[in-house]
Parts: structure tokens; sequence; C-alpha cells
């Protein structure tokens, strides 16, 4: 039993929550990102004057990846293992780091890839109408702002923790 | 601070001066002019109107400016950055005819030369094609295409390389006077000669044409195909030349753009008045114009139809009429008019002007976001380089100009939460000169105590939602229906309210909502007649304050924009200090230290301005907004490539 103890020791608890927060985030943004490009360079290939418009679009669900890394380096900075000497920690701890993961890593990768298809649909918008880029630019907008509450969640539990 | 008042305007002017008036009211740039085609549905006036067709040639002039623009992008491409200002130029000099004669010559004589690179380009496409089909035969020594005595035929043919030649070549041998050779072979096909008695010569072609084989012919070939390739390079060498040479001349006029450019947008002006004239209604000897004017332009414009000598008259806007509308603010105010028409336009009757109401909002919002001293100074001093660089008009001089605002409001936030580009003197001080210095904020700093900056944001959201319930209020008072306003606003901010009060004094606070919540339950649902229907309806409008709080708690993202902007500057300040005290490690630390927090600038601009306007759109917005008004389109005199300096001002 002593290296189940070892395993779940409260340091790598922690980083499993760091991980998380990254890779879930990180994963629905590279997503997200991914359909919006696909959608934006069916567009370019009619008008390649609308690069920088498609891009701005395409750009917009790639903020849940940051999300998650900000979280990420929050746990690291918090155990000490970015700039600074590297702290013990107690399973319960190390949970509770890894709990704070959760809501960012979950959030991020499900609304990356729900704003990264809102994303794709504007393009049409951008394709016919490019003068109405501020209204296209809204409707992922309205997905991230579940993003940003995850990441206020998270932020807030990585707050309270005290190590 | 409002939608601007607007007044018809009917003019009946004499034909023979129609251009002119046209130019004289776009110089002016204040009158609308719509196409008052309905009224030809009315007899009276049908009787003695027509549709003026107007026939000028500045569309096709276009076409040709255009054409001769893209030859000189082509082959002359001059490198500008979009922040390069429009050329200023005079009055006098923008409308001279001379110069637009200049322009159009220069225009006809490129589009000539890239007429002839196109034919050069077709001729080249066949001459090329001739010469890859002589190169099979380029080996052979005997030329094409010449009979060989009366005995004899000499012929040319191909086989498709899947077939075995050596089958082929054997058919012939087998035959008594027939002799095929192989020429040369190349991925798809064998080239073979061959030579036959004409006694055999058809049994030949059976056999061969059986395996395969096809007969080629040369048409108009005199001599051997290495003499003939040698001419076609000779012919194609030259082709190359005279191409050269017209790129040369078409590059030679590359100095033409400004003036191309400029009579472009003459020509552009002038086409857009035809237009205008087009639709218009006409007698033999007049033509009658309709269209919208802010009414305090009214004297301005009646003084230039007196001098020109035409009929008019002023009306304020009947009921049935839906003037466009024009929004006028105050300069400072006035290019947040850009996030709002974003949106859309109010109506011309609401008479409610969101952009004062938003522009405060805006400017609190956007620094709260960013909230960074250092990226405060980044903005405010980009949007004021744009501005004195490109001299922008339109859209990018409104972002330059809010630029310049939000960025103090953003180093106002900064100073209070202390952070200069995140907590970079103290992540320098402690890991590159080993004294660690801070700065302290002068509120508090979100990245230890978030707490406050969300009760912060929560009362912003508060302040916002209930100024826009106000306007609503406003809204519904100058429609007359004051009790309304009472009924679906007063007790919503009675509801509203005493939660806040319930701070202070919890009893009194509750009390208050309890009213306000008995109120909206007996009122909300005045409309239907039935006291159940009613009080269900009410029941339904209450079950809303659930919007309320989800409005309110939107604005968290407030605290959580701000602190994405904090975090990943600390991040990067954390990254940019790893080398430490090493000279690689300043290297290092410069890199790091530019290329992140521009990074972080770009993303977090991105993020910021699009949660603020989402703040507006919905949260503001949707409480009061009426939208669907039509954009104030005055005829003015539009120019893209260069900037007329009116003279006399």
């Amino acid at each position: 039993m002593e290296w189940i103890t070892s395993l779940f020791n409260g340091t790598n608890l922690a980083l499993a929550g760091a991980a998380f927060a990254v890779f879930g985030a990180g994963t629905g943004s590279a997503k997200g990102v991914g359909i919006a490009g696909e959608a934006a360079s069916g567009v370019l290939t009619e008008d390649p004057g609308k690069f920088g418009q498609t891009l701005l679009l395409q750009a917009l669900p790639g903020t849940q990846g940051i999300y998650g890394l900000i979280i990420g380096f929050l746990i690291l900075i918090k155990i000490g293992i970015v700039g600074g000497a590297p702290v013990e920690l107690t399973t319960v701890q190390g949970l509770s780091l890894f709990v704070a993961g959760l809501p960012i890593g979950v959030v991020g990768y499900t609304s990356g890839i729900a704003q990264g298809r809102a994303s794709a649909a504007c393009m049409g918008i951008i394709a016919k109408r490019p003068e109405e880029l501020g209204k296209a630019m809204m409707y992922p907008a309205m997905v991230e702002t579940y993003a940003v509450l995850a990441l206020l969640a998270s932020f807030l539990m990585w707050l309270g923790i005290a190590i | 601070m409002s939608i601007v008042k607007m007044s018809r305007l009917r003019i009946i002017a004499p034909q023979n001066i129609r251009r002119s008036l046209l130019s004289e009211l776009a110089r002016i740039g204040c009158v609308e002019i719509d196409h008052s085609a309905d009224i030809l549905a009315d007899p009276q006036w049908s009787a003695v109107l027509h549709r003026l067709d107007e026939v000028g040639d500045s569309a096709k002039k276009l076409t040709t400016l255009t054409s001769a623009l893209e030859a000189l992008s082509k082959y002359a491409p001059i490198k500008t950055s979009f922040l390069s200002p429009r050329r200023q130029i005079t009055e006098q000099a923008f409308k001279d005819p001379h110069q637009v004669e200049e322009a159009m010559a220069a225009a006809e004589q490129l589009n000539t030369h890239m007429r002839q690179i196109a034919s050069n380009y077709a001729e080249e496409g066949r001459l090329a094609a001739r010469k890859a089909a002589l190169v099979p035969w380029k080996s052979m020594d005997i030329p094409l295409g010449t009979e060989y005595g009366t005995q004899f035929k000499v012929l040319f043919g191909v086989c498709p390389a899947a077939i075995p030649v050596e089958s082929i070549l054997e058919t012939a041998s087998a035959l008594e006077g027939c002799s095929l050779t192989l020429v040369s072979s190349d991925r798809e096909q064998h080239y073979l000669l061959l030579v036959a008695h004409l006694g055999i010569l058809d049994e030949a072609l059976d056999q061969l044409k059986a395996r395969g084989f096809s007969l080629v012919t040369f048409k108009d070939v005199q001599g051997t195909a290495a003499d003939n390739i040698a001419q076609l390079d000779r012919q194609l060498a030259d082709l190359d030349r005279q191409r050269g040479q017209l790129i040369g001349q078409v590059q030679g006029m590359a100095s033409q753009k400004a003036s191309l450019e400029q009579t472009l947008d003459v020509l552009t002006i002038e086409s857009h008045r035809e237009d205008v004239l087009n639709g218009l209604m006409a007698t033999a000897k007049t033509v009658y114009l309709e269209g919208w004017l802010p009414s305090d332009s009214e004297a301005a414009v009646a003084a230039l139809l007196e001098k020109q000598g035409c009929a008019y008259e002023f009306s304020a806007p009947t009921d049935d009429e839906e003037p466009p509308v024009l929004l006028h603010d105050p300069v400072l105010m006035q290019p947040y008019g850009m996030v709002s028409d974003l949106y859309a336009l109010p109506t011309y009757r609401s008479n409610l002007d969101p952009v004062p109401f938003m522009a405060p909002f805006f400017f609190i919002f956007f620094g709260l976001m960013m909230a960074d001293v250092g990226y405060g100074i980044l903005i405010s001093l980009g949007g004021y380089y744009i501005l004195k660089k490109a001299r922008p008009q339109g859209g990018l001089r409104d972002m330059a100009m809010m630029a310049v605002q939000c960025g103090i409001s953003t180093i106002f936030w900064g100073v209070m939460f202390g952070s200069y580009f995140g907590n970079i003197v103290y992540a320098f001080s402690s890991n590159m000169l080993g004294h660690p210095v801070t700065i302290n904020p002068v509120l508090f700093d979100p990245m230890t105590n978030p707490i406050p900056l969300f009760i912060i944001s929560i009362v912003f959201g508060v302040i916002q939602l209930f100024t826009g319930m106000g306007l609503n209020a406003y809204g519904m008072i100058r429609r007359g229906d004051v009790l309304g306003a009472v009924y679906d606003i007063g007790f919503w901010y009675l509801l509203l309210g005493g939660f806040i009060v319930c701070i202070i004094n919890v009893k009194l606070g509750l009390a208050i909502s309890a009213a306000g919540a008995l109120g909206i339950l007996l009122m909300a649902g005045r409309s239907h007649k039935s006291i159940i229907r009613r009080l269900l309806s009410g029941l339904g409008s209450l079950y809303g304050s659930t919007s309320y709080l989800s409005d309110v708690l939107s604005y968290s993202r407030l605290l959580a924009l701000s602190l994405a902007t904090a975090v990943i500057a600390q991040v990067m300040n954390t990254m940019a200090t790893l080398g430490g005290k090493s000279v690689i490690g300043w290297i290092f630390f410069f890199l790091i230290f530019i290329i992140g927090h521009l990074f972080n600038l770009a993303i977090n601009l991105l993020g910021t301005f699009v949660h603020t306007s989402r703040l507006q759109y919905i949260e503001f917005f949707g409480k009061f907004f009426e939208s669907g008004g039509r954009r104030f389109a005055p005829l003015y005199n539009k120019t893209k490539f260069v900037e007329v300096i009116k003279e006399g001002k």
C-alpha cells in the first residue's frame, strides 16, 4: 500500500490539478481554434483580403487555453515548483488544489469547442457582410462567458486554499 | 447629446443646374436625398413627372481606372503601410478637369499595355504548344512535310507508351517494302517514322493501326524538326523581350499612381451623384428632389438653394415618415458611437441616444479589465500615434480616439491596483538586482485580495443596470405611460433596491423588497382581465428576477478579466527573470519581457474589447434600447485616397 500513498502524495495531486487545467482548457481551445480555422480558410479562398477579420474570429476560442495556463501556473507557483522552493503538501491540500483545477479544465474544454463552432458559423457573416465584424464577434463571446466564470471559480478556490 | 432632429426637404430645381446643385449640397454634406419613386403612384404627380434617366460615363471610366491601378499594383507595387495618411490636396486641385483627362489618358495607355501583355502571353502559349509537339522529333534529320518521290511515302506516327514498341517494330519488319523506325520515346508515347512502298502502304497501316499505331501530321511545317524548334525558340525569345519592354513601360508609369487614385476618388463621387440623379423625378425643365436634413442646418441649406434659384420647403416629419438617425455627441464621447453602431442604431422616435450613457461605463470597464499602468501607457500612445501619423477617418479614427481615452482609464486602475507591467518592479528588483522593491497599490492588490474587486464589479453592475432601467422608464414617461413606468420599472427598483438596503438594515430592506414584489405580482399582468391570469402573469414576472441575478453576476467578468491580465503579466515576469543576474539572463529578460507583454497586451485587448462591449450590449442595452433606426447618409464627397482641404474654412 505504500506505493499508493507515495503516488497520491499532495504534490503529485496538485501537479495533476495543474496538468488537468492546462490539458482540458488547452485541448478545448486547440479544437475550437482548429474548427474556426477550417471555416476561415474557406472564406479566404474567395477573398484573401479578409485575413485580418477571420484571424480575429479564429483567435476568440483561444482564450480558454490561456485561462487554463493561468490556473496551471498559479498552482505551480503555490506549490513552489516555479519560482521558489517546493513545498511539502498534505494529501488533502494536494487534493484541494486538484479540485481547483477542475472548473477551468472541464469548462475550458467544452466551451472552447462550442466557441470554436460559433466562431466557425460566424465566418459566414464575414464572408457576406464583412462590415458586421462587431456583431460576428459577439456570438462566440457569449460562449466565453462561461469560461470566464470557470476561471473565476478556479481562481477563488486557488486563493482560498492555504498551504 | 441626442438624436438630431430632422426636417423633410423638398426642392424643385431647374434641370440644367442639377449636377452643380448636387455637388454644392455634397460640399456642405448635410443633406440626404432619397428616391421619391412612390409619388409616381399618385396619378396627379405621375401626370407631370417622369423618372430622370441620367446617362454618364463615370461608371465606365471607373472600370478603366480600376484595371489600370490593378496593373500598377501587379507590376509596380509600392509598399504602403496602412498607417500612411491620405495625401492632402486643395479643393481646386481635386476638381481640376485637366488632371482627370491626363489620368484617364494614362489609364487608357496602361490598359493598352496590359492588353498587349495578355496577347503576348497568349502567343507564347501557342508557340510553346507547337514547340512541344516538335520536340520528340528533334533527333530526326529529315525534313517534315516533304514528298519523297512517287514510289514511297514517309509518314510519322505515335503509339501509346504502354504498348511494347518491339512488337510494332516486328510487325513492320515482317512486311516487305516497309520500314518503321523508333525516333524517340517519352512517358506517354513512342514516336515512330514509317517509310512504306505505296503498294503495301494500306495493308501496313491496317496492321499497324490494329496494334495501336496512329498517324500524326504536321501542318505548314517545312524543314527538320530541329530547324523549326530553333526558329520557335527565336520567336519565343522575341516575345519574352517584347513583354519585358511592355512591363518596363508599365513600371515606368508607376509615378502616375497618385494621380490615378485621385481621379478614382473624383469619379467615384461623380458616379455616386449620377446614381442619385438617376432615381429622381423630373419634368421637362425641372427636377424634383426629396430628402432629409438636420433641422439646425436649414438656414445654411436655404441660403444655398436661394443662390441656386431653387424652390424649396422644409417640413417636420409626419407620423408615417421614418426619418434617418444621426447621433450628435460631445467630442469626447463621440468615438464610443462606434461601439453602439456595432450593435444597432436607436429608432428616431425613441429619441434616446445611448452613447452618452454608455461611454462612461465603457471607459471605466475597459480600464478595470486591463488595469495596468504599463499597458495603459502603450494603449494611449498607440492610439495617439495612429491619430497623428495616419490622420484616419471613420472607424479607425474612433478606435484610436477610444484607445487614447481607455488607456488613461487603464493607467488609473493600474495605479489603484499597483500593477506596472504586472509585478515587474518587484520581480525585476528581487531577481535581477537583489533588493526587492514593491510599489504598493493605492486601493488593494486583486491578486492577493480579490473580494473587494468582486464587490466593486457588482456595484458597477448594479449602477449600470439601474441606469438602463431608468432610461427605459424615461422612454415610457416620454410616451405618456407614467403609470407603466411606475409599475414596470418602479416596483423593480423597490424589489432590487431593497436587497441593497439589506446590507445596512435587513428588516427595512426586506420590507422594501416585499413591497416591490407585491406590486409586481399585482400589476405586471394588468393587461389581463381575469384576476387569476393576472396573478399568474405577475408570478411569471417575479420569476424574471432570476435574470437580474444573472445580469448582476455577469459583471464578475470585470474581476476575472482583470485577474487574467495581471496573472499572465506576472507569469511573463516570472519567466523573464528566471535567467538571473548573468549577461545571458539580461538578454533573456529583455526578450521575454518584450515578447511576453506584447502577447499579453494583444490577447487582453481583444478580450477586454469584446467583453466590455458585451456588457453594454446584453446587460445594458437589453434594458432599454429600441433598435432599428436607419443611418443618416448625407451626400458628401467621400474620398478614399486623398484628403480634400476645403478652402475658405
